[in-house]
């Protein structure tokens, strides 16, 4: 009689060691799951992040270029109306009207003068180009933080795939419906082949 | 008299403790020999491996050694002894006093510092921030001293402890400035910018930053593993012969039982050392696989960068040739027409308009170009150096074995076709 008490406490303290145990792991491998998925869905927010920025940084760069031609466009026509309006009044020396329209001509052509050296000025260096190698600088490092929010991903999962298949949770992953994550990887294999810079 | 299993139990439980002690050394020492060493530039999120020099900009000094350095740590003992009398009572109720000497070394006052460091290597630094980690510095600073010496008061406290014997041993370990280190961890990311870090991570198993080698670091766990594996083996059968020995004296053949907790002793390694392995080789297959993917999501990065630098290039150089067109036609009418005064403005402007520089454009280009090629070699080695490494294992004997049951199979290096062997000629005639 005592000997069967002793064998079913026995029994007992084995069940829930083992029942610890596998709580314990159920709850490990419930929080490395949950964690491959924030990582997940941190790439996301890097692609987001991507694809709201760039073709912002592409329309303010268009802008900087077409404002530098047109402002440039301006001091040619100004000057080209003056050209025009001075030949006139040489030609007709004495002619008010033909004077008052050099003067306004001229106070045209200052006028996008002004605006070429501000542009000259606010931009030492450079103009389009500044935000050109802004742009480049900017699209380097967006797809370095892609990157990395990748090998965080792999991170997390292969961190949760080596909990799931190393002892003692190997034992308890599968009947708990814990089933293998995947890896970043590439779909297109296209994708893999180098990039020919061709201008 | 009874049969007492008292020393039996000490030893097999001390062998217990011995044999977690040995899992985890075979543990880290598999990892350590399993484990590349990265480049700071090829650093991934994840564990890492990397060798280099310690470096920083605002260096620290240490304490004792007055060493410049990155880390220092340092610790004062103070020397007691003292004589205690005991009174014994043999078998037969004669009571006598005795004396016996006993003495040792307590600390009295410890410290240390750590701050930020960098990590140098020949391809660049990487930010290491040691909270947390287990550091091994050098030993730069080791004196026993007697109370006449003036670092016995100038460095350490004042007063002493009881039965103090005025001998203090000043002790000093530093990471010095420059000095080669080795470092296990985990890359994150950093906050400020988009680089990686070295930081403390509760998913590591180890986070280890020495001065010594990585063979003296392997070295120091393959002795942990003999001494344990040892004591494994001998401490249940010593427990059980001391009991035995206690019942009085036996003949040399009635030890040999003892054998038989020699036996339990080695399937208990047996059975931790086909547990660890099989841990080990697991980790070591999921790790070529992230290695693989590692090599994936740098083709990508390529794949989605490139183009987008090659249309900005093309674009920066269609604009330059508008705008210097433009330019060209300003100059040339400026010095053709006599317009009074503005003629020379228009001229200023010609001139002064700054060079346009489509050319940085290009040269950024060129940079990304040769840094994501080297990005992608550096993914491309590490993985062929996990490969390397996990078909060394699966071809060991009898550790071969257990990588079939793991799931860890041979697999071939990444190696160029042979046309890319061959040296590129550059041609830049169109």
């Amino acid at each position: 009689m005592g000997g069967v008490l002793i064998g079913l406490l026995a029994a007992a303290g084995c069940f829930a060691v083992i029942a610890l145990m596998a709580i314990s792991i159920y709850n490990n491998l419930v929080s490395r799951r949950n964690e491959y998925k924030n990582s997940f869905a941190k790439v996301d927010v890097q692609l987001k992040r991507r694809y709201d920025l760039i073709p912002n940084l592409v329309e303010s760069v268009k802008g900087a270029m077409a404002h530098e031609r047109q402002t440039l466009d301006a001091v040619i026509q100004a000057r080209n109306t003056a050209f025009a309006v001075s030949q006139k009044a040489a030609d007709n020396p004495g002619d008010p009207d033909a004077m008052k329209k050099v003067g306004e001509a001229e106070a045209v052509l200052r006028g996008s003068m002004g605006r070429m050296f501000a542009l000259a000025e606010a931009y030492p260096d450079l103009k389009a180009n500044q935000n050109m190698l802004q742009l480049q600088g900017e699209l380097g490092e967006t797809e370095n933080r892609i990157a990395m929010a990748r090998q965080d991903f792999n991170d997390k999962v292969t961190l949760y795939n080596t909990s799931r298949e190393t002892f003692p949770a190997i034992a308890f992953a599968g009947m708990m419906g814990f089933t293998t994550a995947s890896l970043f990887e590439i779909d297109n294999p296209e994708e893999r082949q180098n990039v020919r810079v061709k201008f | 008299m009874a049969i007492t299993w008292l020393y039996s139990g000490l030893g097999t439980a001390f062998a217990l403790v011995a044999l977690y002690f040995w899992v985890r050394a075979l543990r880290l020492r598999r990892l350590l020999q399993d484990l590349p060493t990265s480049k700071t530039r090829g650093v991934f999120i994840g564990l890492v491996e990397l060798k280099g020099t310690a470096e920083i900009e605002a260096p620290l000094t240490s304490y004792l050694a007055e060493t410049v350095c990155v880390q220092y740590s340092w610790n004062v003992s103070e020397h007691w002894q003292r004589i205690v009398t005991y009174t014994e009572t043999d078998k037969d109720g004669n009571t006598t006093t005795k004396t016996r000497i006993e003495s040792g070394w307590i600390s009295v006052a410890s410290g240390g510092d750590a701050s930020l460091f960098y990590l140098q290597d020949d391809t660049g630094t990487i930010l290491i921030r040691p909270n947390g980690a287990n550091i091994e510095g050098a030993s730069v600073f080791s004196q026993n001293v007697t109370m006449l010496s003036p670092l016995y008061y100038g460095k350490g406290p004042g007063g002493s402890i009881p039965d103090s014997t005025g001998q203090r041993m000043f002790t000093e370990t530093a990471i010095p400035l420059h000095a080669p280190i080795f470092i296990i961890g985990r890359a994150r990311q950093r906050e400020d910018i988009v680089a990686p870090e070295i930081a403390a991570s509760p998913d590591a198993p180890l986070y280890l930053i020495s001065t010594r080698t990585e063979e003296q670091v392997a070295n120091g766990h393959g002795w942990i593993i003999w001494l344990t594996g040892f004591l494994i083996l001998s401490l249940p059968g010593g427990g059980w012969a001391i009991d035995r020995n206690q019942q009085g004296t036996m003949l040399p053949a009635d030890y040999l039982p003892a054998g038989w907790f020699m036996l339990g002793s080695l399937d208990m390694i047996l059975l931790a050392w086909l547990y660890q392995v099989f841990n080990s080789m697991t980790e070591l297959r999921n790790r070529v696989r992230q290695a693989e993917s590692l090599v994936d999501i740098e083709l990508k990065r390529r794949n989605d960068l490139i183009p987008e630098l090659v249309r900005v290039v093309e674009a920066a150089r269609a604009h330059e040739a508008d705008v210097n067109l433009e330019l060209a036609h300003l100059r040339a009418e400026a010095s053709a027409e006599q317009l009074s005064g503005i003629t020379g403005d228009v001229r200023a402007i010609a001139e002064a308009y700054p060079n346009l520089k489509a050319n940085e454009i290009f040269l950024k280009l060129q940079q990304e170009l040769a840094d994501t090629e080297q990005r992608i070699a550096m993914a491309r080695d590490y993985r062929n150096d996990t490969v390397t490494y996990a078909n060394t294992r699966t071809e060991r004997f009898p550790e071969g074995l257990i990588a079939w049951l793991a799931g860890l199979k041979q697999k071939s290096l990444l190696v160029t076709d042979g046309i890319e062997r061959a040296a590129v000629k550059v041609n830049l005639a169109d």
